[in-house]
């Protein structure tokens, strides 16, 4: 059969297309990305941290960089599409289209007398009279005959170049370019091929969406549990000290679920003996302490003795089953503390306000916990003001050297970094006993240390002054600067089994009151998403305040630049308080060095309404809806009723489940510019919902 | 509600509402994934009713009378999907102008109105589906009453409104929070999608006598001809500018008009706008350059083929001489399409119909003329009259302002419509008119099947 033949040669064309399509592209940015290669690394190139084995290349590594699955893939697709090409060329016979200037002989467009002429020519060779071939008689009338009709008679010449063919319309097969097989439903394959197309197609995609729905009904949209969402805020409180937060962020629901062995009793009585003198436990009835620190739910025992395990650097010490409990513990770690970080800062009733202590006690729990500092070190003592923990962090440090510099008069970190290069090194060469390595070690870390400036601005958008009830919107730059001129980079920590990336938390806080205004992250990894964020930050800003076009282009120009060089835009709102004067605080605190904190201070008068209002309270978070379509207005307004439904039952019952804080607590930070933020993209998709379903 | 002192027509629904299916609201909110997850689940929901056969049907061979509305409409002949949107579309912009011509009266900001509004829309969405499907039924869509049998024309009709209940859950679930968008939106893309990714990769085959085997698939025949012809520069004309099946170049077209569209969506008009109460509460209000989005060419394709559905049926019928049957439009089978497709070719269908390419409209520049004036003025026309319906109009964007405490730095009270007459009415025929430009655009360039005008709607 004639099909079955084109058949064969029409399915490996399509599939050659198909593969072609990703493949050439592909391999061309492949291609381009291994001539213009040498990325910058952007993580810590001290000693330590390259043998913590994050970032490790082996000799091994290295050959197989180019042996690599997806190259290898590469080559063979390659491969198969050279010989399905090949394949292709030989085994198509299949006819070739009516061409009548090919089949004369001729040039396409020749003229009347050219063709007239050919005609002869072959006439003289084909023609029945001259040519007693059967064949060359055929060939005469088939083509030489009929191409000569087509190039001459005017109806022929129509419907060829309608239809293709000087005799008008010639039938039409369909067929479908899959193999016989595919097609051949009736015969026995069929059965299996349709259960396999159902199962396959339908019955699957279905079963894993429903199961990972069902189990991600228990988690939030950051990976963690609703749970423990509930447990933090229950258990967070406004004067929580430092080390207290701790207790707080043990509670995870992720870290209860940690199995406990009942081998595991001895170990981890071993490891208590070891942590025991940070344990906070009082010395006066240690007894009784220690039993009641026994009688609590055994995973938070078990977690509380691992994470003061990696404080303290004893985790070559532990067991390999505890080992692998810890690297669990330790992965959750940066998510749930920030998570944690959320529950402190979150506005609580009655002045939609945070707590600034507990936020500053997770931050630091997150810096000790990354750069493995136990909280004893933090504490001043003997002579340092700021306590010994920076200087842990640098790699080769311990307390022995950290005494023996000391007595040269460097007692705090800022002295050791402000050094010359020169003085630095003779001092932990001829002090510390440092070889030149480890010197340079040290020189590495410290030129990855990022140095934060933070400039905020507070106003009220379009008027003179701020008043009570305003609604002022703070704008932040951060800067950051390094030694080494990077800009994104990871942190050094080489006690820290996984990669973390350096986030900063910008708060907006009144110290003396304990109260946090406003708290925002910021991430200075993803330049593109930064540099989007601000400049349309920027341009709705300017927007709203009537500026014309000029204006607002050069405005989101100099962002974008600002961007490039280093800086982040933090932008929010919140409502002025009663009158009076503030002295506020901007803290940045990185979640990942200990020691490159920032605060300035910043002054905020509130004078008295001059004009009167009657609405008052929480009224105002209306306010951005605005800035949306007309299409989106009822679902804002929606979400804010359910805003103040949480908001009022908190009032009643604290305890009330976290969900509903998640959802406020996303919310108000959906005017960050700095686009950490998910969630960010629903206004976006949704405004192409047109207006036809309203 | 029973206050404002009268009965209103909206309250008797409600003794029906338990009997519509109702998606119930998301606890909290749900996370971009899941939202991903769920808007995936509805689309194969949807992709997979649109390739399921009707069970019980006899045949869908003959001219299909709603093949120029199948694309906008997301129905695909002869599956679950033959009703497609069209009930929920239907009987949402009924709604729509029924409370816009205040017939009902209707209070946007007490809850029970809305959820009544809601589910007479639903009971009338369902309503519509029940009628199209038994009128489909017994005008003979899938053959004949007596060869299908009562049974199966019931089945036929059961599985019909089935489905159109499907699709208004799924709407219904995208747009309460569970989803991106709206299952309308997202399924006419889907379709105009499916419609792209076929012109451009299909395997199925046309054999011709006179040019042998050619792919349907754009760029699988440009493979195709590249490897097997001898003449590769010819191949390459051919793939680029073969007039019988999709080409390169109308798919280059697709993807070119697809771009300007981005490229002019964030094109607007800002206005500052500010708190009466509050200090340092301000915003712009956007009047965008797409005021009205695609909705012109939605209704506008509506006329349109329901002006060939009309003209084909009178065509075809005994009066296929009178002079006014004529005057609307004369008909003819299509030399290139497989089925018996009719194109129009004399007559106000004709003139309506996108010329399908520049030589034909150099052939006759009056229709090519009178087809642009058509569009851009029935766009501009349509989007006019659709910002008054649908309530997005000058007076009711100053009266929803007005609701926030919002006004204009400048302008008070009265003045606030006065300012807001100035840009929307112009920005919505403005916007109609670019769409019908663009429209115009793409179905001269020939962007894929030039029925999927629609790009614009994504």
């Amino acid at each position: 059969m004639a099909a079955s033949e084109e058949n064969s040669s029409l399915f490996p064309i399509f599939i050659l297309t198909i593969m072609a399509l990703p493949l050439v592209p592909y391999t061309i940015v492949r291609l381009c990305r291994a001539a213009s290669k040498k990325t910058k690394a952007i993580h810590c190139q001290c000693s330590s941290c390259l043998r913590s084995g994050k970032y490790r290349k082996s000799i091994f590594k290295r050959i197989s960089k180019f042996s690599t699955c997806s190259n290898l893939t590469l080559v063979l697709l390659w491969i198969i599409m050279g010989i399905l090409v090949y394949y292709i060329k030989h085994i198509s016979c299949e006819t070739q289209p009516f061409e009548p200037f090919n089949i004369l002989g001729l040039e396409s467009g020749a003229s009347d007398s050219e063709i007239k002429k050919a005609y002869r020519r072959l006439s003289i060779q084909y023609h029945p009279d001259k040519n007693p071939d059967p064949e060359a008689n055929k060939y005469f009338v088939e083509f030489i005959s009929k191409a000569y009709q087509a190039l001459t008679d005017p109806i022929s010449r129509e419907n060829f170049e309608k239809y293709g063919h000087p005799d008008g319309r010639q039938g039409l097969k369909m067929g479908i370019a899959l193999p016989q097989f595919l097609l051949n439903i009736d015969g026995a394959s069929g059965g299996i091929l349709l259960l396999g197309i159902v199962g396959v197609c339908i019955l699957l995609p279905l079963m894993m969406a429903v199961i990972y729905l069902s189990r991600s009904s228990k988690y939030t949209g950051n990976y963690v549990m609703h749970q423990t969402l509930s447990n933090y805020y229950y258990y967070m409180k406004p004067s929580l000290a430092p080390s207290k937060v701790m207790d707080v962020f043990i509670k995870a629901q992720e870290y209860m679920e940690v199995p406990v062995r009942r081998s595991e009793d001895e170990p981890l009585q071993k490891l208590f003996v070891l942590v025991r003198s940070e344990l906070n436990l009082d010395l006066k009835n240690i007894k009784q302490e220690q039993s009641k620190f026994w009688k609590q739910h055994p995973a938070l025992v078990k977690t509380e003795l691992l994470i003061q395990a990696q404080l303290t650097r004893e985790a070559a010490e532990i067991s390999t089953a505890l080992q692998d409990d810890l690297r669990h513990v330790l992965l959750l770690a940066p998510r749930l503390l920030e998570e944690l970080m959320k529950m402190a800062t979150i506005p609580r009733p009655p002045h939609g306000h945070g707590w600034l202590r507990p936020a500053i006690g997770t931050v630091e729990l997150s810096q000790s916990i990354i750069q493995a500092v136990p909280f004893s070190a933090r504490k001043a003592s003997g002579g340092f003001a700021e306590g010994i923990a920076p200087f842990l962090q640098l790699p080769h440090f311990s307390e022995s050297v950290i005494k023996k510099i000391a007595r040269k008069k460097v007692r705090t970190f800022q002295e050791l970094q402000d050094m010359s290069l020169e003085d630095r090194a003779s001092l932990l060469t001829q002090i510390a006993g440092f070889s030149a390595a480890e010197v340079q070690d040290v020189e590495h870390v410290l030129e990855m240390m990022p140095s934060i400036t933070i400039e905020v601005t507070c106003e009220t958008e379009g008027e003179e002054g701020i008043q009570e009830g305003d609604i002022v919107t703070m704008h932040a730059w951060v800067t950051l600067k390094r030694g080494n001129g990077l800009i994104g980079a990871l942190p050094h920590a080489p006690f820290f089994p996984f990669h973390k990336e350096e986030n900063f938390w910008v708060l907006l806080a009144d110290s003396l009151s304990n109260d946090v205004w406003m708290s925002q992250k910021v991430s200075f990894m993803d330049e593109v998403a930064a540099i989007t964020a601000a400049s349309k930050a920027i341009q709705e800003t300017k927007e709203g305040s009537g500026a014309t076009m000029k204006e607002i282009n050069a405005a989101v120009r100099e962002a974008v630049e600002k961007v490039k060089n280093g800086s982040r835009l933090i932008m929010g709102k919140f409502q002025a308080p009663a009158e009076g004067s503030y002295n506020l605080t901007s803290y940045c605190l990185c979640d990942s060095w200990i020691g490159c904190d920032k605060k300035t201070s910043l002054k905020l008068k509130v004078l008295k309404r001059s004009r009167a209002g009657t609405r008052g309270g929480a009224v105002f978070e209306e306010g951005p809806a605005v800035d949306d379509g007309i299409e989106e207005d009822e679902e804002e307004d929606d979400e804010v009723y359910d805003d103040y439904e949480s908001e009022y039952s908190e009032d009643e019952h604290e305890e009330k489940d976290a969900k509903k804080i998640e959802g406020k607590n996303k919310k108000k930070n959906g005017t960050v510019a700095n686009g950490v933020v998910e969630g960010k993209g629903e206004g976006s998709s949704s405004s192409s919902s047109d207006s036809e379903d309203e | 509600m029973w206050g404002g002192g009268g009965f209103k027509i909206l309250h008797l629904v409600r003794p029906f509402l338990r009997f519509v299916p109702e998606i119930g609201n998301p606890e909290g909110r749900v996370p971009l994934r899941e939202k991903i997850i769920y808007t995936v689940l509805a689309l194969f929901i949807f992709l997979v009713s649109s390739q399921l056969p009707l069970y019980g049907i006899h045949s869908t061979i003959g001219a299909d009378p709603f093949y120029w509305m199948r694309v906008i409409l997301a129905s695909s002949r002869g599956t679950l999907m033959e009703l497609g949107i069209t009930p929920i579309v239907t009987s949402g912009m009924v709604m729509q102008l029924l409370a816009g011509s205040k017939i009902i009266q209707v209070n946007n900001s007490v809850r029970e109105d809305k959820a009544l509004l809601n589910g007479a829309q639903k009971m009338l969405a369902m309503l519509i589906a029940v009628g199209q499907a038994v009128a489909y039924v017994l005008s003979g869509m899938y053959g004949s009453i007596h060869l299908l049998g009562v049974g199966n024309a019931i089945l036929i009709i059961f599985q019909l409104c089935f489905a159109s209940i499907v699709v208004m859950c799924l709407d219904e679930l995208l747009q309460k929070g569970y989803g991106l968008g709206s299952a309308i939106s997202l399924f006419i893309a889907t379709n105009i999608c499916e419609t792209i990714i076929w012109k451009a990769f299909s395997p199925t085959t046309l054999i011709t006598g006179g040019r042998g085997v050619e792919f349907e698939g754009a760029v699988i025949s440009l493979f195709h001809m590249l490897i097997t012809r001898a003449d590769k520069a010819q191949a390459l004309r051919e793939a680029f500018q073969r007039q019988n099946l999709p080409n390169l170049l109308n798919l280059l077209a697709t993807i070119g008009i697809f771009l300007l569209v981005i490229f002019l969506q964030p094109f607007h008009v800002a206005l500052t706008v500010k708190s009466k109460r509050v200090r340092g509460q301000q915003g712009s209000y956007p009047i965008n350059l797409f005021y009205t989005s695609n909705m012109p060419i939605i209704l506008l394709s509506a006329l349109v083929s329901n002006i060939y559905f009309i003209s084909q049926l009178l065509y075809r019928s005994r009066y296929s001489e009178n002079f006014f049957v004529n005057l609307l439009g004369k008909w003819k089978e299509s030399e290139y399409s497989v089925g018996a497709q009719l194109i129009p070719v004399d007559g106000l269908a004709y003139y309506i119909t996108a010329p399908s390419s520049l030589q034909d409209m150099a052939a006759n520049p009056f229709r090519a003329l009178f087809y642009i004036v058509f569009m851009l003025s029935a766009c501009a026309m349509f989007s006019r009259m659709w910002i008054e319906v649908s309530g997005s109009s000058a007076r009711d964007v100053a009266k929803q302002l007005e609701e926030q405490q919002m006004e204009i730095p400048g302008h008070r009270g009265s003045n606030l419509h006065k300012e807001l007459n100035r840009y929307i009415p112009t920005a919505a025929a403005f916007g109609g008119m670019c769409i019908g430009a663009l429209t115009v655009v793409a179905d001269i360039a020939g962007a894929v099947g030039s029925k999927t005008r629609h790009s614009t709607s994504l």
